[in-house]
């Protein structure tokens, strides 16, 4: 399934244009821990986080994530959105907890 | 008795998120330029430009430090401070025993070089140093106290990598040396707005990335010498050793 596949069927806001829209996600990780998801997220998955903070683009640079949901409404700042655009990393946007997310998602990709 | 500025937050080059400016001798450059007396070179999970900075910095009586600053399972930052090479080796082993291990891509995290004393690039720290020590705050506090070593939890004002944004609270049982606030906050309200922090001694520092960062803060100790053994008196207050300001 492609990210825009994923925001046709989802309430999901996409915050970096068609950055990322055309990659294909195979599954998905939900953690704040950024070391955490360093080590076990596998490549192709849709990243959820309530953390906006530029690192968590660089994370998802280094393991090839085609896109990042922030949950809880939490929108990051300009350098964040520029820099995922430069990656080619869609960044969705939620009002959902992490929860709720992670639920809506999983059913659709798995 | 004398007083020294003390500023024990630094990033050296070796850091993937500092400015590639900060080479050792950069740092003791500056350090004396904003007349600095002790400096502690702490790298993320890494010890690797602790001895180059003490022996570069030995000419110009600019004292250095050893130490680190270690991520917890937690993803807490602790500022560790040693003074002897086996210390440092010590507490690297610990690191690399138990770090989460991710090959780095420098392009996407930042560059990690070890610099020699020649001040070319020696090698690459190959693993991601974002990565954390998969052992709780507590344990590593233990383990820098059993090496002989300072244990310092950083910025705990930050929202985040902070004991408060990774916890929510401070926990009883932690014994850290003192605490740090960073230039960011005033000590004041910080400890207004977490009363428990009261009985710690603060440190401030600067948590230096760019050269012209280094000195923005730091803390006046007044103490007989400048050994580990010396700041540990003065954070306890003992024998009329004390942090005058910070």
């Amino acid at each position: 399934m492609t990210v825009a596949e994923i925001l046709n069927m989802t309430k999901l806001e996409a915050l970096t244009g068609d950055a990322g829209l055309q990659r294909q996600v195979n599954g998905g990780y939900t953690s704040d821990l950024l070391s955490d998801v360093m080590g076990r997220i596998e490549k192709d998955s849709i990243w959820l986080t309530m953390q906006s903070h530029m690192n968590v683009i660089g994370i998802a640079a280094l393991r090839d994530i085609p896109a990042v949901v922030i949950v809880n409404g939490n929108i990051p700042s300009e350098e964040v959105i520029k820099r995922a655009k430069e990656e080619n990393i869609a960044v969705l946007s939620t009002k959902q907890g992490a929860f709720d997310a992670s639920g809506e998602l999983y059913n659709k990709l798995k | 008795m004398k007083e020294y500025r003390a500023d024990l937050h630094i990033h050296t080059v070796l850091s993937p998120c500092a400015s590639l400016e900060m080479s050792p001798a950069c740092i003791v450059e500056k350090a004396v330029e904003k007349e600095i007396d002790i400096i502690a070179i702490t790298d993320h999970n890494h010890t690797a430009h602790n001895r180059i900075t003490r022996d570069l910095a030995v000419e110009k009586g600019l004292v250095v430090l050893y130490g680190t600053e270690i991520s917890s399972i937690e993803e807490i930052h602790c500022l560790s401070y040693f003074e002897t090479e086996d210390q440092v080796r010590e507490i690297q082993s610990f690191i690399d025993d138990n770090i989460t291990r991710t090959r780095n891509i420098p392009a996407k995290l930042g560059y990690q070089p070890v610099i020699n004393s020649e001040e070319m690039i020696e090698k690459y720290i190959e693993h991601s140093l974002y990565g954390s020590v998969q052992k709780s705050i507590e344990e590593i506090c233990s383990k820098v106290h059993r090496l002989g070593g300072l244990f310092v939890p950083a910025h705990v004002d930050r929202s985040s990598n902070s004991i408060y944004s990774q916890l929510g609270f401070f926990p009883e049982g932690l014994v850290p040396d003192a605490i740090e606030i960073s230039r960011r906050s005033d000590n004041e309200s910080v400890l207004q707005g977490n009363p428990e922090l009261s009985k710690y001694r603060v440190l401030n520092n600067s948590d230096a990335h760019y050269p012209d960062d280094i000195g923005s803060a730091y803390t006046t100790l007044r103490m007989e010498g400048t050994g580990l053994r010396e700041i540990k008196m003065a954070l306890e207050g003992k024998e009329r050793r004390e942090v005058v300001a910070a």
